[in-house]
């Protein structure tokens, strides 16, 4: 550790008097620091409004960026990769007193937060319906894996529909905040970043594979969830949506 | 890859299409592209496949933002691994990072920290240097800062401090003429002393970008602000310095306020130009 460093990292925080020895001082110097403050800054919140853009189009961008503000000095970051910065966001929304009146904001961070980490997540083929006829009806029988994309959620309130209709904007999108369950799927099976409303039948399936239970298992978690349920329609309709890792089939048949 | 990188470009996301698309003719037939790698430290994604499709048509240079070489603490291993997992996937034709720092303790800092040239900066930075060269398996260029802040502990002119450095450690250097200019300017010195110093034989590539006034200072206070075309002066100096050294693969950057990609290839074919004439009367 150098003095210098230490002194010039306190000044950052707005501290100046250790920097001072250090320097050579004219009248540009304060403005000079300022350059250094408002540079670090403005990086980390331009790279959280680009990783919440959800909550920033809810709220308006200066509204965002004057809580952004306070964000950052809380929780600067430690990593050099800013397309990851900010996990911390959506659970310091909630605590955060001028948001109150806006309970959808913290769930729309939450899943803003999942959509990064899909598009981030490493990448890996999805099980297709050629990968399940081969197994058959083995594939009961194993344990389950998601592809690494895939955040799953279940909300008391109608917060994946009013984030959908913002992230993926369409003429009928339902705008309205109410006490009603919904459940969502964020997932990239190939190069795009997918979103799209799940029911409690496949919440429940996913759920169990998210755990890692077997198919079978899973399966019968959907059809307590929806007595009735088709359940090989629903297991064939979530194969095409590309949810499952294929690797549960390279690593059951070597 | 037979294409000799002339005249480059700061690759944006928005262009990553047009940028795949480029034909290698006229002054566009040496374009080479430059990424920040922590932009692409990441586990998959469509990042990494757009990457990799620029990568089979044009150069590539890697120019780190994250090293945070005059730091006072050894460089992060962690981050040195994942940057030469890019370097091994992606084998761009030159790789470099600053004479800054950013990073202390469990803070990043998203931008680049000066320190004073003092003896003890000298050897903290020859040391973080020789230990990323080593762990990265390639020779680095160091790209010279911009400097806001006149500072009591300089031993060194910047010229001298970047020759010492590299005479101890082998690296080369990444010439920033924006930032020869915006310091010179801001410093109170010669921008073309500057440029008339530095030894060409350790130049392995050039910077351009554009700056502005500071808000509250005006003209007494430029910055490095990356959000404007090449300013003339920096044009002007571009050219007397490969006019003394030769040519240099030439990056024009823009990070801000990020024009349509005609506008950047514009500039690109403009320093193209200043590379060719030097080439045919050198």
């Amino acid at each position: 550790m150098t003095a210098f460093h230490l002194a010039f990292e306190t000044a950052l925080d707005g501290r100046f008097d250790d920097l001072w020895p250090h320097l050579a001082p004219d009248d540009r110097t304060l403005g000079a620091i300022a350059v250094y403050r408002n540079t670090a800054t403005k990086g980390r919140i331009d790279a959280l409004e680009a990783n919440y853009p959800t909550v920033s189009q809810m709220v308006g961008g200066e509204w965002f960026r004057a809580a952004a503000r306070e964000f950052v000095e809380e929780q600067p970051g430690d990593d050099p990769v800013l397309a990851a910065y900010g996990p911390g966001f959506p659970d310091w929304l909630a605590r955060f007193e001028p948001a109150r009146d806006m309970p959808y904001l913290a769930p729309a961070a939450r899943l803003d937060r999942a959509w990064t980490e899909a598009h981030l997540a490493e990448d890996a083929r999805p099980l297709d319906a050629r990968d399940a006829a081969a197994v058959g009806l083995a594939l009961t029988g194993l344990p389950a894996r998601l592809h690494p994309s895939v955040r799953l959620f279940w909300f008391d309130w109608t917060a994946p529909s009013l984030w959908l209709a913002h992230r993926y904007p369409t003429s009928d999108a339902d705008l309205s905040w109410r006490a009603e369950p919904e459940g969502l799927l964020i997932h990239r099976p190939g190069s795009e970043v997918r979103a799209r409303r799940l029911t409690r039948a496949e919440w429940a399936l996913l759920d169990a594979c998210r755990k890692g239970r077997a198919f079978g298992v899973a399966a019968l978690n959907a059809q307590s969830a929806q007595p009735g349920l088709d359940v090989p329609a629903l297991f064939a309709g979530l194969i095409a949506l590309g949810v499952f890792d294929s690797t549960i089939i390279t690593s059951s048949n070597p | 890859m037979s294409i000799s990188p002339t005249a480059g470009l700061g690759l944006k996301p928005q262009h990553y299409a047009q940028a795949e698309a480029c034909p290698a003719v006229g002054a566009q037939d040496g374009l080479w592209f430059e990424v920040h790698p922590e932009n692409y430290m990441v586990a998959g994604g469509p990042r990494l496949g757009w990457l990799e499709r620029i990568r089979e048509r044009r150069p590539l240079s890697l120019h780190g933002v994250g090293l945070s070489l005059a730091g006072d603490e050894r460089p992060d291993r962690a981050h040195l691994a994942r940057f030469r997992a890019l370097i091994d996937r992606f084998e761009p034709f030159v790789v470099s990072e600053h004479l800054a720092w950013s990073r202390r303790g469990n803070v990043y800092h998203p931008d680049l920290l000066p320190v004073p040239r003092s003896r003890e900066m000298l050897t903290l930075v020859c040391d973080h240097i020789e230990e990323s060269q080593e762990q990265l398996g390639r020779r680095l260029l160091i790209e010279n800062p911009t400097a806001y802040l006149p500072m009591a502990g300089h031993e060194w002119d910047e010229v001298d401090f970047l020759v010492e450095i590299a005479r101890r450690t082998g690296c080369g250097l990444l010439v920033d003429v924006n930032n020869v200019h915006v310091s010179a300017a801001n410093m109170g010195l010669s921008a073309e002393a500057w440029l008339d110093a530095v030894p060409g034989e350790l130049v392995g590539e050039i910077h351009l970008a554009g700056h502005r006034p500071d808000p509250v200072w005006g003209e007494a206070l430029l910055i490095d602000s990356h959000d404007a075309p090449v300013a003339e002066a920096v044009w002007r100096l571009h050219q007397r310095l490969v006019d003394r050294i030769g040519a240099r693969p030439t990056l024009v950057e823009r990070d801000g306020e990020v024009p349509e990609f005609s506008e950047l290839l514009a500039e690109q074919a403009r320093a193209a130009q200043a590379l060719a004439a030097v080439e045919t009367h050198a």
